[in-house]
């Protein structure tokens, strides 16, 4: 028999939604890429710096040093700041432009499967054939593959839940 | 109007070609043309500086890496970011246990149903923001999901592919679109 393991219903609100786009694109975001960002923005920075300090023959070389500098802020602070900024901003709108199509979520883990369905979609995953599940700050994610998710906003989770869902896979 | 029914299977070289055009529209790939235009110019304004200095790369080595820089950024818009999305397509559908399976295809006047053992998905066509059309798939993405669909022309007949193609034009208006692929021959799946 297959035993139900968790079973709760909830409703994707703003702030889930904006938040389920910034996790995920933290987790997809390569580390690499922020290190290579971030390294970049503090040598253009401080080539920006040393340059202004010491070549200043004219106001053409100004600006572009000057140029360098804001360049090498805008580097340094993309993923820390623009970007979700950025996505955050998007995925406000994104929302907004689709809150009629909103309803209300099922999902339902058991020994064998992993059920979500709405007014509109249902899916039942067999155990074996979830890609892998991974748990952020405020959300649940529940891959099929290396792209495609499921996602269950953590404050409709108790501790119990959490812990089952940890140890699922 | 009668319902247009079929049973579809997907390739992976179906999936990806519609992820790669996904991600030109919406995705990594998007507003390439622009920003590789952006970059030939700048490669441009770079070699015309040298070229009035007479190739002197030694006298203006950042001139010669930017120029460098700026070539290499070009190519990797125009090239390279759509063959690293047709890629990750291929590598989605390797990953996933479900998009390889069959799964029956049921248009309706306002809506349309997917079907098969693990999952059901009704969509409403008001729900679309993209139809696109090519010579092998038909892909359909929209909806607070942002799922692709993408419907194997293999699988359908040719009054079929004339039928479905005429009903989507119809019921999709401004979001439907018709684009031809290039195609380098046809590789063993």
């Amino acid at each position: 028999m297959n035993k139900i393991l968790i079973s709760e219903s909830f409703l994707i609100t703003q702030e889930d939604f904006v938040n389920m786009q910034l996790e995920k694109r933290s987790l997809t975001v390569p580390k690499e890429n922020k290190i290579i960002f971030r390294i970049s923005g503090i040598i253009a920075i401080a080539c920006g710096t040393a340059a202004f300090i010491n070549i200043r023959d004219n106001i053409y070389q100004v600006i572009c040093w000057f140029i360098l500098i804001v360049i090498g802020c805008y580097v340094l602070s993309y993923y820390d700041v623009i970007d979700k900024a950025i996505l955050a901003k998007n995925a406000v709108d994104f929302y907004k432009y689709n809150q009629k199509d909103i309803s209300s979520k099922n999902i339902e883990f058991s020994e064998e499967e992993f059920k979500i369905s709405d007014e509109s979609h249902c899916m039942n995953i067999p155990k074996k054939y979830i890609y892998k599940i991974c748990e952020e700050k405020n959300t649940v994610f529940v891959f099929t593959d290396i792209e495609n998710f499921y996602y269950i906003p953590k404050r409709i989770l108790s501790g119990q839940q959490l812990e089952i869902i940890r140890n699922y896979k | 109007m009668t319902d247009i029914c079929f049973k579809n299977k997907l390739k992976i070289r179906e999936y990806a070609e519609g992820y790669q055009i996904y991600d030109v529209l919406h995705g990594n790939s998007k507003g390439r043309v622009w920003k590789s235009s952006l970059f030939f110019f700048m490669a441009m304004a770079m070699l015309f500086i040298l070229m009035m200095n007479s190739f002197n790369i030694s006298a203006f080595p950042v001139t010669t890496l930017v120029l460098l820089i700026c070539m290499y950024m070009c190519s990797y818009y125009i090239y390279i970011l759509p063959k690293k999305a047709k890629l990750r397509g291929e590598h989605i559908y390797k990953t996933s246990r479900i998009l390889s399976k069959e799964y029956s295809f049921t248009v309706k006047k306002e809506c349309f149903i997917i079907k098969n053992d693990y999952e059901y998905i009704k969509k409403y066509y008001s729900e679309l923001t993209d139809c696109i059309e090519t010579d092998d798939i038909f892909l359909l993405a929209g909806g607070i999901e942002n799922r692709i669909i993408v419907i194997s022309k293999r699988c359908l007949s040719q009054d079929e592919k004339i039928h479905l193609s005429d009903f989507l034009k119809r019921e999709t208006v401004k979001k439907y679109r018709r684009t031809k692929t290039r195609k380098k021959g046809k590789k063993n799946e």
